[in-house]
């Protein structure tokens, strides 16, 4: 099927998350590491989205799209899903698809979460 | 949209209310991103009236209300359902797609096409609002883009230049606060003037090959399909079958189309090109040139407010507490807040009974309105205060922020089972009652997680279970023996019954998720949104419609099964019955004395009921079952008793009362607890054992014994096939629980006493 194809051009066949984990596991054999491997407060730009395709769209779409930087803002109490800072709002996906995020060398430990966007809300008085 | 429509003369301070204008009314479609305000914006606009039904084939929610124009008169505005795009993979998400272009057979919809569309973007996230924005513009229908959240913008620093994005992006841009109403009269003059324009049929912008050439090879497909399109709307399609098709769940796409998505998604595949990076790329890049210079935003943004409330919201402890502390908050609610408002509908309903009774002459007429509608009215009247409660909480969840942070904490868990973290509210509220909880499963986003849910939390131990409980272990319990010595054996049996529901509902989860809803676990693609002070407004108006169309849509079906089952349970009449009522009734009226004369009618009364409900077709139906429930450890009474349950769980109680002749009960009346205790087989042996008792309560456990869940999830999922399976698998697993419980029980030697 097509869409597979597209898929698996950058994670290995296997649907195991931890594959496109290990260093150097992927057809290509270059050194990779995904959005799963950020520590809480890193920041990095995206690679390339290689979930399964109607998520990766749906990604895609939302602005997560190669060339945009990320930052891992938290991960949820019991560790998954992560939450993520995109250009300009918080968005959450699970562990499983972002080792799926191809990175670029995380950029910074940057302390500051760039352009959240988030606001205080009007009701900051109650 | 049609061509006509197009070209027609602005028309001019037409009086809003003439009459012959219906026909020709304009339609202005209110389109957003999801938390942008959309709902608030058109409450803002038509005053929270209007009226909500269903988008065709789909159980989505269309809400649609008239507004009043200067210029173009009444209009009507129709919401169309959050989304961050066009792009669709369920018949859910394709409502976007044809409600603004129509569907490719465009015949079918096209007097109902959008005039205009009021896009509604939270300025604070332009970049992403733009993404929708942009493929309405492609589409040449006139659009006024909505920059809601202004104040939250101009706060943030974040300014945008709306005149210049106007300029670049040809068309009404409009800044508003929709809570506030900052904007509307721009807006409402912004929408007059957007219906004065044409579609645009105009060519779009050219492409870049090697994109140019797959797009234009759909294009071509997508021509000899819908003919008569402009450009741009094959384009809009085009771009849209290559973004949805492949791996989707729509039906009824040609296949031909298909065949040429395929084929192009894979030449460019060989050749190294992930086409949905393309296209999606190409946009943004459309919008970032757009953005350059009409808007601008300080690097980094404060969010002190927001940090404050994750700081504790989302720590790994505390923000646990807080989460058990709101739904427990949320659950004693649905239990007990509720409470008043029931007894108070449960006393109307029971009151107009006996009034109805008194005033209307004696006869199968009369039964029929006390017995059949008052009751079946009374049935579902009876859900609105749970209905009402729950989307009170979680409307004011949901706009608040805090709905999208408590799917965020509990995803974990849920995934565990093969359900979203937005599961859990439902599956918690099932616990009070599954009718409230089916209807809050449209939180959830992917239709397979929705049915998934819907299909579970029947399982929840609802709280109509409990007056069996409380029957059963009365009866077949002594009152004062415990378990370990420590526990009273009451407890201690709601614990387990309890724990047996939860268990049943991961373990259905689990073999749901590999069987009749088979396919890939959808990942969670959550926003989460900034902390916001929810509206009353906004939660009253959607709490009323929830609980209108309960009334309209749910509520006739109740209405009618009641009335169905009500006949089953009174007809047909046995000749011979009736006559000895009515002899035993003239021999009692003999009776000198009034005291004894009255004892003697009230039994005669009772007996009478009795005789009539096991000679009814329900009667005669529960006799004929009891072979199949004798493995259980049921007699035909039992029988009657659980058929009766099937209009409310509760009415066992009642129905179980006229069995044994004892006529109206509750779960609390020593009486029948005393007589189900002296009940015996007919070989003398004892009908509740302790064994039969425990029996008894995980049937109802595990069984689908309610007509209104299966009404309200026939409503829900859109046909009978899901409320079908609901009903079978939940009584195969009922039977064979039982049946496991009893004759395992019995070979362990626990059936006597």
């Amino acid at each position: 099927m097509a869409p597979q194809a597209v898929a698996s051009q950058t994670v290995a066949p296997s649907t195991k998350p931890i594959a496109a984990r290990a260093q150097g596991s992927s057809s290509t054999g270059e050194t990779r590491r995904s959005l799963g491997d950020l520590s809480v407060g890193e920041t990095a730009i995206v690679r390339h989205v290689g979930c399964a395709r109607p998520t990766a769209v749906r990604l895609m779409e939302m602005g997560l799209l190669p060339g945009t930087r990320v930052t891992l803002v938290r991960l949820a109490p019991l560790g998954d899903p992560l939450e993520l800072a995109i250009g300009g709002y918080a968005l959450s996906i699970r562990r499983a698809e972002a080792l799926l995020v191809g990175i670029d060398e995380a950029v910074t430990n940057a302390e500051v979460v760039e352009n959240v966007g988030d606001v205080e809300p009007q009701a900051e008085a109650t | 949209m049609s061509s006509a429509d197009a070209n027609r003369e602005p028309r001019k301070d037409r009086a809003p209310k003439s009459r012959g204008a219906e026909a020709e009314r304009r339609t202005v479609l209110v389109a957003g991103n999801p938390n942008s305000g959309k709902t608030t914006l058109f409450n803002l606009l038509t005053g929270a009236r209007g009226k909500v039904g269903n988008y065709p084939g789909v159980t989505v929610d269309r809400r649609s209300a008239s507004l009043h124009l200067l210029r173009h008169g009444v209009v009507d505005l129709v919401d169309l359902p959050g989304t961050y795009s066009l792009t669709a993979r369920s018949a859910e998400e394709k409502v976007a797609a044809d409600t603004i272009l129509g569907s490719l057979d465009r015949a079918e919809t096209s007097s109902t096409l959008p005039d205009a569309v009021v896009l509604v973007v939270d300025a604070t996230s332009l970049r992403r609002g733009l993404y929708f924005a942009t493929q309405i513009l492609d589409t040449g229908t006139p659009l006024v883009l909505c920059l809601n959240m202004m104040d939250e913008a101009r706060e943030a620093g974040i300014t945008i230049d709306a005149s210049a994005l106007a300029k670049r992006l040809s068309c009404e841009v409009v800044p508003i606060v929709a809570k506030t109403g900052e904007g509307k009269t721009a807006l409402l003059s912004a929408l007059d003037r957007a219906l004065d324009a044409k579609h645009d049929t105009s060519e779009p912008a050219p492409l870049e090959a090697p994109l140019a050439d797959d797009v234009e090879a759909v294009e071509r497909v997508v021509r000899e399909l819908s003919a008569g399109r402009s450009h741009r709307e094959l384009r809009t399609l085009a771009t849209w079958a290559l973004l949805s098709l492949g791996d989707d769940e729509i039906v009824g796409i040609p296949e031909r189309l298909r065949a040429i998505v395929t084929d192009r998604r894979a030449r460019a595949a060989e050749a190294g090109r992930d086409l949905d990076e393309a296209i999606v790329s190409h946009r943004y890049a459309r919008i970032d040139a757009l953005l350059e210079g009409s808007e601008s935003r300080p690097t980094a943004v404060r969010k002190r407010l927001r940090d404050k409330f994750d700081a504790v919201l989302m720590h790994p402890v505390l923000g646990f507490v807080v989460f058990a502390l709101v739904m427990a908050g949320v659950f004693e609610a649905l239990f007990s807040w509720s409470e008043p408002a029931v007894s108070l509908i449960e006393g109307l309903v029971s009151s107009t009974k006996t009034w109805l009774t008194s005033a209307m002459p004696e006869g199968a007429f009369r039964d029929l309105c006390v017995d059949g509608v008052v009751a079946g009215v009374g049935n579902v009247l009876v859900f609105i205060p749970q209905i009402a409660l729950l989307f009170v909480f979680i409307t004011f969840l949901e706009d608040s922020g805090y709905l999208a942070r408590v799917a965020f904490v509990i995803d974990r868990v849920m995934g565990g089972v093969g359900l979203n973290g937005r599961a859990f509210v439902p599956m918690l509220s099932g616990f009070a009652c599954a009718i409230p909880a089916v209807m809050a499963t449209r939180t959830i986003e992917s239709r397979r997680d929705r049915l998934l849910t819907m299909m579970v939390i029947p399982l929840s131990s609802c709280s109509a279970r409990l007056p069996v409980y409380v029957l059963i272990t009365a009866t077949v319990f002594s009152p004062g023996s415990k378990v370990f010595g420590v526990f009273s054996t009451g407890a201690v049996v709601l614990f387990s019954m309890y724990s047996l529901s939860i268990v049943a509902a991961i373990g259905a989860a689990y073999v749901l998720r590999r069987t009749a809803l088979r396919g890939p676990k959808p990942a969670l693609v959550l926003e989460l949104p900034p902390y916001r002070m929810p509206q009353i407004r906004n939660i009253l108006v959607s709490t009323w419609q929830r609980v209108r169309r309960f009334v309209v849509d749910a509520g006739t079906v109740i209405l009618a099964l009641t009335v169905v089952l009500w006949g089953l349970l009174s007809y047909p009449k046995d000749a011979a019955v009736e006559s000895d009522y009515v002899h035993a009734r003239d021999r009692a009226a003999l009776i000198a004395n009034a005291d004894e004369r009255a004892d003697e009618l009230s039994k005669i009364e009772r007996e009478h009921a009795g005789a009539r409900l096991r000679h009814s077709a329900g009667g005669r139906l529960g006799a004929a079952i009891e072979p199949a429930l004798e493995p259980l450890g049921f007699d035909w009474r039992i029988g009657i008793g659980i058929l009766g349950a099937f209009a409310a769980r509760e009415v066992f109680v009642s129905t179980l009362g006229v069995v044994f002749n004892i006529g109206e009960v509750d779960e609390k009346a020593e009486t029948l607890r005393q007589v189900l205790r002296e009940a015996t087989r007919p070989d003398g042996s004892k009908l509740f054992t302790p064994l039969v008792g425990v029996a008894l309560m995980v049937f109802f456990v595990l069984a689908c014994q309610c007509m209104s869940t299966i009404a309200v999830v026939r409503r829900e999922s859109g046909s009978w096939k899901w409320p079908g399976l609901l009903f079978v698998y939940m009584t195969v697993l009922a039977y064979g629980g039982t049946l496991l419980v009893y004759q395992l029980g019995r070979a362990l030697g626990w059936g006597a006493s």
